[in-house]
């Protein structure tokens, strides 16, 4: 995967990579003017390490002014209006509080997923027809204080 | 036979599914809440979804989640382990219609079989026994008239119940008056129906009960018994295989029973048929029937040398039973204890935390089902069991003293359990011979043997 180092959520991703492959538990970075913590959850020995929590990521969103719009549902995430085909809030979009962002059809009934507050899609973390299980983070907004 | 399986359960039984799909080649799909994704058998599964948070009702218990999961990862059935959904029409029917095999009886037999009224006069058909009762009692009146008949004491039930919920034992008749409205309201808040039912009750009489297996293509066997006398508050903590009460005349006539009862619900799968037994007499009556694998399963597991929960997703891919009842036989003696996050010195209140050190019972003859392991978190949310400690013997005697030493041996650190109460209770003069009964552990707990 390309990364971009000035790319912010990129560098939170970097950082968690690092925090990961060295066993790290917690690690500070500053960059410039921007400033990083990560921590991790204890990893159990001999198993496989569970994936990256939902925690972590909010960290990383945390120094990023992020807001992660999770998912609540289990189903197929759709970014693309099932009816009009259009895509409503694609990357780099400004959105209105309460805009509708994408929708996660469970069984057959397509959820709509509601933009908490007002902001910018910064980064889409699921494309088009993916699964996605309860609490995933399907966007990433920024922004709109 | 299945490529994949959801697993729509958590903790030991979960585990439990998986190693039996594990043997059979076949792949899993764990589901777990938000505070279980770090859980065993979810880093042990195939493929994972987190299908909501902590609370059951929003994860373990949330159909179009699970159904979801199992339709977008591919899998062909769902095996519900036991509690949450097991015994759920609504599961089996929104498995049909998704083109998903549930793991366990049909739609009908579920059905039948839950409903403790038609349960009973479909057995009573068949010429099983059952205890003195009524169907579903609406009012007092015919409560206290079914009192007046058959004298007290008289046990309240709730006809869409189980695991002691909703029941209530009357001595007398004020007790029938106060217990008549708290076991609705119980029934009410715990299966959403708040209907009772009444049945005489027999205070020392003995839980014992037959494992059965069908699949598919007529075929039904049992697979002996499991006496699981020793109950607290309708819980039970001990359970063994063979009864020391049963005499083999016994154990084939109940067996049959149990066969036939099975076979009357055109059941298919592992269920177990409950009787209690009164030791005094010799009658046995037909209680219920649980369609699911039970907690207990693993007693009559090693006994026999049959792996109940392989055979359950064998018969639920269509495959016959692989052996017929003749070829079932009891070997040696096995007990089961139940390990809870409870402390015995406190009204057995739960007790939660994170497991800081832990070490469990091996060696001959033992065998520990568990999901624990060092930081693992007792939850608030789900039910308390830790592990169960199962001890095989060549006789009753080799199983006890093993179960002594295995929990001698079982460190747990971290949360209150019920280790050293159970090392007390099998210690008893009582449990020694074999003199158990279902208010055998309020009497010994009440009495002055838990100070000594």
């Amino acid at each position: 995967m390309d990364t971009d180092v000035t790319r912010p959520e990129d560098q939170a991703r970097s950082l968690a990579r690092i925090l990961r492959e060295e066993g790290l538990a917690e690690m500070e970075v500053e960059m410039g003017d921007q400033r990083f913590r990560l921590r991790r959850r204890r990893e159990p020995d001999l198993l496989p390490a569970p994936r990256l929590a939902g925690d972590d990521v909010e960290q990383a969103l945390e120094a990023l002014e992020g807001l992660a719009i999770t998912s609540t549902r289990v189903g197929v995430v759709h970014l693309r209006d099932p009816q009009l085909g259009t895509t409503p809030a694609p990357v780099g979009a400004t959105v209105e509080e309460g805009q509708v962002l994408a929708w996660v059809q469970t069984m057959g009934v397509h959820q709509e997923v509601r933009a908490p507050r007002a902001g910018r899609v910064l980064e889409a973390l699921v494309a088009e027809g993916d699964p996605v299980e309860y609490g995933q983070v399907l966007l990433v907004l920024q922004g709109g204080n | 036979m299945f490529k994949k399986i959801l697993i729509a359960n958590r903790g030991e039984i979960a585990l439990r599914i998986l190693r039996a799909c594990r043997e059979l080649g076949v792949r899993t799909v764990a589901v777990h809440s938000e505070e279980d994704r770090e859980s065993l058998h979810v880093r042990l599964a195939d493929e994972t979804f987190c299908v909501g948070p902590g609370p059951a009702a929003q994860s373990y218990l949330n159909i179009p989640h699970l159904v979801a999961a199992a339709t977008i990862a591919g899998a062909e059935a769902i095996h519900p382990g036991y509690g949450f959904l097991a015994e759920s029409p609504r599961l089996v029917e929104v498995c049909e219609k998704h083109g998903l095999v549930f793991i366990g009886p049909g739609l009908a037999a579920m059905r039948l079989m839950g409903d403790k009224a038609r349960a009973r006069q479909t057995v009573v058909q068949e010429g099983v026994p059952v205890l003195p009762g009524t169907d579903e009692v609406t009012d007092q009146d015919v409560a206290r008239e079914f009192a007046r008949r058959h004298g007290y004491p008289i046990m309240l039930k709730a006809a869409a119940g189980g695991g002691g919920k909703g029941m209530r034992v009357a001595h007398e008749p004020e007790d029938l008056e106060r217990h008549f409205l708290t076991a609705r309201a119980e029934a009410q808040s715990a299966f959403g129906d708040g209907r009772l039912y009444l049945e005489k009750f027999l205070p020392r009489a003995r839980h014992i009960e037959f494992q059965v297996l069908a699949d598919s293509h007529g075929n039904v066997v049992h697979l002996g018994e499991r006496d699981c006398s020793v109950q607290r508050r309708h819980q039970k903590l001990v359970e063994e295989s063979p009864s020391t009460v049963l005499t083999p005349e016994l154990r084939r006539e109940m067996g049959e029973a149990a066969v036939r009862a099975t076979r009357a619900s055109g059941y298919s799968g592992a269920g177990t048929v409950e009787f209690l037994f009164d030791p005094q007499s010799g009658a046995y009556y037909f209680l219920e029937m649980n369609t699911r694998i039970q907690v207990e399963h693993p007693v009559s597991e090693v006994v026999t040398g049959i792996d109940l929960v392989k055979e359950q997703i064998r018969v639920a891919a269509g495959l016959p039973l692989g052996f017929s009842q003749q070829d079932v036989q009891l070997r040696g003696h096995a007990l089961e204890c139940r390990i809870n996050a409870e402390d015995p010195e406190n009204g057995f209140a739960a007790s939660l935390g994170t497991i800081q050190e832990l070490h469990l019972p091996g060696g001959p003859g033992i065998r520990v089902d568990t999901h624990l392991e060092r930081g693992y978190v007792v939850q608030p949310f789900y039910d308390s069991l830790l592990a169960k400690v199962i001890a095989h013997g060549s006789n009753r005697d080799e199983a006890l003293a093993r179960m002594d030493r295995a929990l001698h041996e079982m460190q747990v650190r971290g949360v209150h359990t019920t280790v050293d109460f159970h090392r007390r209770l099998l210690q008893t003069g009582e449990f020694r011979r074999g003199e158990i009964h279902t208010t055998f552990v309020e009497a010994w707990m009440s009495g002055p043997a838990l100070e000594a």
